[in-house]
């Protein structure tokens, strides 16, 4: 016999599960139904969701709190333009090597600030990111402090119209963005999500019990620093030119990230997907009021600070009791009403 | 059949001498418990062993491996588990997911088996009710049982508990020592550390008396209590 709140769990999961696949066939038959202007802000929305995802990754689960997630990201857009356009690769096989990169530039990266730990280890990324900025602006051949635009040949090389060329980096920013955050609810329900959290929660109590964190932790971020690579280079595509100041933006991909996992809800899957959307809309509904929509953005994260630490899915999880946050906890609760029963 | 040996153990914080030379062994499933005055380094000695801090000299020696150069989370694997004086449980995660990672990182269980086992584990320490809260949310007398039931999800060959019973009402107390009586089958050495010296001689059958870095005195509870030495430790008396 099934209790009411189970029931009740059981239709909430297949209205989700609906809602997901109608989502899906919405989002694959936009391009030909949609305005060009909405499959870039929707390319948009995508890369956000990524980026999110990622930083919720490590200072949501891993408690490796960063601000500094535009290294990666400018590592990404300048390997792009460095295999694509100085190394004359097939743009396609540039794009799908920046994760490379930005894997093998996570490591050296991590072995400088592995010592440091919470704010210490965030200024640190910060102090790292703003370094190779300026690194950035000194390559030859990047443009120096200028940047430099994609050749008409590799711009062109997803789609020679902008239909077509919007089409395939909506396509493109979607997969990765859905895969990212697939990834994710698939990482958290595993060990290394249980070890993860373990970490943050209580260091020297999970070395003790059995958690490698010398081998872990540089693990994820590598794998964080080869996701943001790959959402670098993609924003590169969309934008069409590389700067340092633009590719290794401190407020694009690191400061508008923290404040969208903030809102949606910091340690949860679905946070900043909600994040993300909450970001653009209001971003687009209160872009004509200038710099006042800074101060607004602002405002609303420091009330949700205040009032709702978990952010949208905290509320959620408060009104509804669906849990969208913890794994396991419907498996428990299935269990022991399991033990109750016999 | 000796389980852990521990040879000519030094241990300095700076100019405080905790352990001067100290040896001692445990067999295969004896229990012993160690008592001390406050300061005469019993949770040190559990840090030593677990790994949490790295000894100046001397050697121990676990299942016929020297642990010199292993990390905590090796000993975990090679079968230690230990409880902490001061709970340090994984506050945000249910009490659940805090035994599920002892069970997957520390014992090596599958995600399946890992909460057919925990569910074992949750049932036998009495948790059940408490199974989905946060660990952070529980009282003390229930922190110091998923402690417990966290060093139990490992399966260990050797069992540290720090200081369980501290704290614990009599009925508190008697619950704990039940549970512990109801692994006496496993065939698991133990080593509890405990103040509560009513309750440690219900369970061990041996106890070493640590003082000034030294063993000072090693047997069977009634003859410890006897000797002059612990009694002049604990009353403050000369027998003399």
């Amino acid at each position: 016999m099934m209790s009411a709140s189970d029931r009740l769990s059981h239709v909430l999961r297949t209205s989700i599960i609906a809602v997901a696949i109608a989502a899906l066939a919405l989002v694959v038959m936009w391009p030909m139904v949609g305005s060009l202007n909405s499959l870039r802000y929707l390319a948009e929305l995508f890369v956000l969701i990524g980026l999110a995802q990622m930083w919720n990754l490590l200072s949501g689960y891993a408690g490796m709190a960063t601000v500094g997630q535009h290294l990666f990201v400018g590592v990404g857009a300048y390997s792009f333009y460095g295999l694509a356009v100085l190394a004359g690769w097939p743009a396609p096989l540039a794009l799908l090597c920046t994760p490379v990169l930005g894997a093998m530039s996570a490591l050296p990266a991590f072995a400088m600030i592995v010592r440091l730990r919470t704010a210490y280890f965030a200024i640190g990324t910060w102090v790292l990111a703003e370094s190779v900025k300026i690194i950035a602006a000194k390559l030859p051949g990047f443009g120096h402090g200028l940047g430099a635009s994609l050749p008409v040949p590799v711009a062109t090389a997803f789609g020679s119209s902008s239909a077509t060329r919007l089409t395939a980096i909506f396509y493109l920013t979607f997969i990765t963005a859905t895969g990212l955050t697939l990834g994710m609810a698939v990482l958290m329900r595993s060990r290394i999500g249980l070890a993860l959290r373990a970490l943050r929660d209580q260091e020297s109590a999970a070395h003790v019990f059995g958690i490698n964190s010398r081998r872990l932790r540089p693990m994820i971020f590598a794998g964080v620093g080869a996701a943001l690579a790959l959402l670098g280079a993609l924003t590169t595509l969309q934008r069409l030119r590389i700067s340092p100041d633009t590719s290794f933006s401190l407020l694009d991909y690191t400061v508008n990230i923290i404040f969208i996992v903030i809102i949606g809800g910091i340690g949860s899957t679905a946070g900043p997907v909600i994040g993300a959307v909450i970001f653009i809309v209001l971003r687009e509904s209160l872009a004509n009021l200038g710099p006042i929509y800074l101060i607004i953005l602002g405002l609303v994260a420091i009330a949700m600070m205040l009032f709702e630490p978990k952010g949208v899915v905290g509320l959620i999880d408060r009104l509804a009791r669906l849990s969208l946050t913890i794994p396991f906890r419907r498996p428990i609760l299935s269990s022991l009403s399991n033990r109750k029963r016999t | 059949m000796t389980l852990l040996a521990i040879t000519g153990l030094t241990k300095r914080f700076g100019g405080l001498l905790v352990f001067d030379q100290l040896s001692f062994s445990l067999g295969r499933g004896e229990r012993l418990g160690v008592v001390g005055p406050n300061g005469a380094g019993k949770s040190t000695l559990f840090n030593l062993i677990s790994g949490v801090v790295a000894p100046n000299s001397g050697s121990i020696s676990f299942d016929g491996s020297d642990l010199k150069r292993s990390d905590a989370w090796t000993r975990c694997h090679l079968g230690i588990g230990r409880t902490f004086q001061i709970p340090k449980p994984f506050g945000d995660m249910t009490v659940f997911e805090n035994l599920m990672v002892a069970a997957t990182y520390g014992r090596g269980l599958s995600m399946r088996a890992a909460r057919a086992h925990c569910d074992d584990v949750i049932a036998q320490t009495r948790l059940s009710a408490k199974a989905a809260r946060p660990a952070g949310s529980l009282m003390l007398a229930d922190l110091k049982r998923l402690e417990l039931a966290r060093a139990l999800a490992l399966k260990p060959k050797l069992l540290l508990l720090d200081e369980i019973a501290g704290g614990l009402t009599t009925a508190e107390c008697d619950e704990l020592l039940s549970i512990l009586d109801s692994i006496q089958d496993q065939a698991i050495s133990v080593i509890w550390i405990e103040h509560v010296v009513a309750a440690l001689t219900r369970y061990v059958t041996r106890i070493l008396v640590l003082a000034q870095g030294r063993a000072i005195a090693d047997g069977s509870p009634s003859s410890v209590f006897a000797d002059p030495k612990v009694r002049t430790l604990y009353l403050g008396e000369d027998d003399a």
